[in-house]
């Protein structure tokens, strides 16, 4: 994830993002890279704290030198499709977990990102606002065609994805893709996988 | 093993001790250099004729040191204090190790020790080196003889800033102590998670209480400036000062609040690149450096202050030197002396028949006759100097007495007014180069350059025609006013009134109270003058004034080079202790500043990924931090900076007749200079640090 991301550096073999290969990117060609291209949402939503909801929204595209004119506008369309509206004004520390999450999504996607990076992303969340979260995940994806590539080790979670890629121990261990199954056809085959992925005979003694 | 972990913790956090060792080393520099001044040799050999002075100005300077060493004092305790909160964690680690108190105690004993000995050895030994310089530095600023260079050492200062140090040093670790005694596991171990809290200010409340900040400022400002005058009693100046604290501590208060407010309304700029988060970040500290950034600012304040005005005291002294000293030497002889009279004390003095015989008789001859070679002197000018009995200041002020009295309960009201006829000035006035002034058969000046004693006199004049009786007889004012001029040359314009009358006036013989004489020695180089000037002030060799001690003559004199020699001693002290305590101010806040910042980085090292995290460029990283630490030195400086533009103005008026606006620019430029120096080295080195911290291993 930290490679994908081009937060750390690959030691051997390339990774290509949209036909660039991001391994032979350097210093501020990597800012301008990550900025442009990626968004990023964390386990533990790293918003600013002494900023409001807004101005984290809109820190992303300050950062990008966008107009000033056009940020109002793009930040309150954002706010609106992840439903936080109604706390833009507020500093993190006075909105729930879920609402962070919300927050840092917002962020993540008003860029208009080719890719959204997303690390466990329901890891501090209860269950309800990991649902409402996913849910928003998967209505950026269809409405907004945003690539959402995100790490879990919640079969649930995982659910809600297009297409899964279990790995184990640092190896792709197995492949599956919703296709026309529902959800819960797709979770159930999940449960399957990650059964099997528990372990090696061996292991059981 | 303490010793090992102690030295080993040492090397570890060597670069949060940077900040700490700067201001130990350069405190310890600063300290020395000023108090070996007494073992320079530069200074001795300025000081063959003014010894007292440079006396006076070494016990100044040690009772300054005493203060000095109370400021540098409090500065370590505070560094020291940040140091051992930053480390709370550690110490937690320790204690779950089963470390007891005591043993965390004495391995930050043994580090305080270990800093302790290195800065003072480092600072000892710079400040021996640059105080050569200072030597150097110090004879030419004050035009004293540097003919040769010796390496001072004074084991005095040296014992003196060891002592000190040593002081400051058990002050701090007893403070270290008492602070881990207070420590529970618990906090040090979630010390780094302990969240601050983010206050947030009600924006209205912000902008109200800033401009009623605003207006307190400008009220103070006003008393120093406009109604100076009124300020004339301590509780006033108090009030004044309380008024500037108490605005200075609310707009720190108020200022993020306020300035976010109007920033965050001007979107272009607000929704620019990092000015959010930059402002943001101010915003959020500010809070809890009100008391921090209030006293930084007072210290700058009083650094510039200080600086500023004692450097145009002392451009103005030197001025107003060539002015007031015109000719080489000044004589002047009681005349007409009585059988007996009683002095101030109430004894009773009987003067020998030969001194009232001298009495009567010019300085000339009685120079002449006691053995002294005219021809040494050209220029001589002689006049005699009359008092009319009736005649005294209150007798001046006539009707308006009362008043003045109330004014000014302290002045020698009965002192008798000094005469002079026109004609005899006019010689004076004409040999110093001073305007000459005529008079009408019914007329006087009156001549007066001392500035409250000029006040109070216009007070009188300024009605106009106001009539005098002089020796029997009324005269009237020829102007409305004051005029400047003086006889006896001094430092600088001491004349506190002198009548100027027609040489019509019937002043007798008998009414002369002293004989002036004003000559100019009669040689051309310095080495001939200082011959000359021998004769005068050498007690051993010289004839002249033997006879003149043996005989009890009532002769008395100045010399122009005995008077800048005073004065330059005088100007020094004053200019030295003013740069003492103004570079420990500085250095004082500049640390202060700097060590909060730096602690500030490492709490911030967070926010500052995030930023990375979401995509800024390091550029843009740097520049949000310098803006940031740059914003935190601006803030106190420019308030200080407005502060000192009324302060200096009231410090030149307390200070009026003696330091003048006109010299006010360049002293400005070299404060400007130093502080510059000095501030922006703790900037520099602030800006560094934080970089430092927050940059990322892996990146």
């Amino acid at each position: 994830m930290n490679c994908l991301s081009t937060i750390d550096r690959v030691t051997a073999g390339h990774i290509i993002i949209n036909q660039q290969d991001i391994t032979k990117l350097k210093g501020n060609q990597l800012n301008k890279f990550r900025r442009e291209e990626l968004g990023f949402i964390f386990q533990d939503f790293n918003l600013l704290d002494t900023l409001t909801a807004y101005e984290n929204i809109a820190l992303a595209l300050t950062i990008q030198r966008v107009p000033e004119n056009e940020i109002d506008a793009k930040v309150k369309n954002v706010a609106e499709k992840l439903g936080i509206t109604s706390i833009l004004n507020k500093y993190p520390y006075q909105v729930s977990g879920g609402q962070k999450q919300r927050i840092a999504s917002c962020r993540a996607i008003i860029t208009n990102p080719k890719m959204i990076l997303a690390d466990e992303p329901t890891g501090a969340l209860d269950s309800k606002a990991a649902r409402q979260l996913l849910e928003s995940f998967e209505s950026l994806n269809q409405k907004l065609g945003s690539t959402i590539l995100m790490v879990t080790h919640d079969a649930f979670t995982a659910s809600y994805a297009e297409r899964i890629i279990f790995i184990k121990d640092g190896k792709i261990f197995n492949e599956l893709v919703k296709g026309i199954d529902t959800r819960k056809q797709f979770f159930e085959k999940i449960i399957e996988v990650q059964t099997l992925l528990g372990g090696d005979l061996n292991d059981v003694i | 093993m303490l010793f090992k972990l102690s030295f080993k913790n040492m090397k570890k956090s060597i670069k949060d001790y940077g900040i700490y060792f700067l201001t130990l080393v350069l405190g310890v520099a600063i300290f020395y250099m000023f108090n070996s001044l007494d073992s320079q040799e530069a200074m001795l050999k300025v000081s063959t004729s003014q010894r007292q002075i440079i006396q006076l100005m070494i016990e100044m300077l040690a009772y300054v040191s005493v203060f000095v060493a109370v400021i540098l004092g409090l500065l370590i305790v505070y560094a020291n204090n940040f140091l051992i909160n930053r480390r709370k964690r550690e110490f937690g680690i320790y204690m779950t190790l089963g470390m007891g108190k005591r043993q965390i105690s004495k391995i930050i004993l043994l580090e305080t020790i270990f800093v302790g000995m290195i800065s003072l050895v480092i600072g000892l030994v710079i400040g021996i080196f640059a105080s050569q310089f200072m030597s150097i530095f110090v004879s030419k600023l004050f035009e004293a003889d540097m003919s040769k260079f010796e390496f001072v050492f004074s084991k005095t200062a040296c014992v003196k800033t060891c002592v000190y140090f040593a002081i400051m040093y058990v002050a701090v670790m007893v403070f270290n102590t008492f602070t881990i005694s207070r420590y529970k596991l618990i906090n040090l171990l979630n010390s780094a998670k302990k969240n601050e809290k983010i206050k947030m200010k009600n924006p209205v409340l912000s902008i109200l209480v800033f401009l009623g900040a605003t207006i307190l400022l400008g009220f103070a400002y006003w008393k120093v400036t406009i109604d100076a005058h009124n300020l004339n009693s301590g509780d006033k100046i108090l009030q004044v000062i309380l008024m500037g604290i108490v605005g200075t501590v609310l707009v720190f208060w108020s200022l993020s609040g306020f300035i976010l407010r109007i920033v965050q309304s001007m979107k272009k700029t607000y929704l620019k690149d990092t000015n959010m988060f930059v402002l943001r970040q101010i915003n959020n500290k500010i809070n809890t450096t009100i008391v921090s950034m209030s006293v930084i600012c007072l210290m700058l304040f009083m650094t510039m202050t200080i600086l500023s005005s004692s450097l145009a005291l002392r451009n103005t002294m030197q001025r107003d030197l060539l002015e007031m000293t015109p000719v080489d030497l000044n004589l002047y002889k009681t005349a007409y002396l009585p059988e007996k009279t009683t002095n101030r004390s109430g004894k009773e003095i009987i003067y020998t028949e030969a001194q009232r015989q001298d009495s009567r008789v010019s300085i000339q001859h009685t120079l002449e006759s006691n053995g002294f070679d005219m021809n040494l002197l050209k220029d001589v000018e002689e006049i005699p100097i009359y008092t009319d009995k009736n005649l005294t200041w209150e007798k001046f002020f006539g009707a308006k007495i009362e008043k003045i009295k109330a004014k000014f309960p302290y002045l020698q009201y009965n002192t008798p007014e000094e005469l002079i006829k026109i004609s005899d000035y006019n010689r004076i006035a004409k040999l110093y180069g001073n305007q000459e002034y005529e008079l009408k058969e019914n007329e006087y000046v009156m001549l007066c350059d001392f500035d409250s004693q000029e006040e109070i006199r216009n007070e009188v004049l300024k009605d106009g025609n106001y009539p005098l009786e002089i020796a029997g007889k009324t005269y009237i004012a020829k102007y409305q006013e004051c005029k400047s001029g003086f006889v006896v040359m001094s430092t600088s314009h001491t004349n506190t009134g002198i009548i100027l009358v027609p040489d019509s006036c019937n002043l007798t013989d008998e009414m002369a109270e002293m004989y002036f004489l004003a000559a100019n020695y009669n040689a051309v180089t310095e080495e001939e003058k200082a011959e000359i000037e021998k004769i005068f002030t050498g007690k051993e060799e010289s004839t002249i004034l033997n006879n003149v001690y043996e005989k009890g003559l009532q002769l008395d004199g100045l010399s122009k080079i005995s008077i800048i020699e005073a004065s330059v001693g005088l100007a020094t002290m004053i200019t030295f202790i003013a740069i003492y305590l103004g570079i420990i101010f500085l250095i004082a806040s500049s640390a202060i500043l700097a060590l909060k910042q730096l602690t500030e980085s490492s709490d911030n090292k967070q926010r500052y990924t995030i930023l990375r995290k979401i995509g800024c460029d390091e550029k843009m990283i740097h520049m949000a931090l310098f803006r940031q630490i740059g914003i935190f030195f601006g803030m106190p400086l420019i308030l200080a900076t407005i502060h000192s533009v009324f302060g200096i103005q009231y410090a030149l008026s307390v200070l009026s007749g003696v330091a003048s606006t006109k010299d006010l620019l360049p002293s400005v430029i070299a404060t400007v200079v130093v502080m510059g120096m000095i501030y922006g080295a703790y900037f520099m080195a602030t800006y560094l640090g934080s970089k430092n911290i927050i940059k990322e291993e892996n990146f």
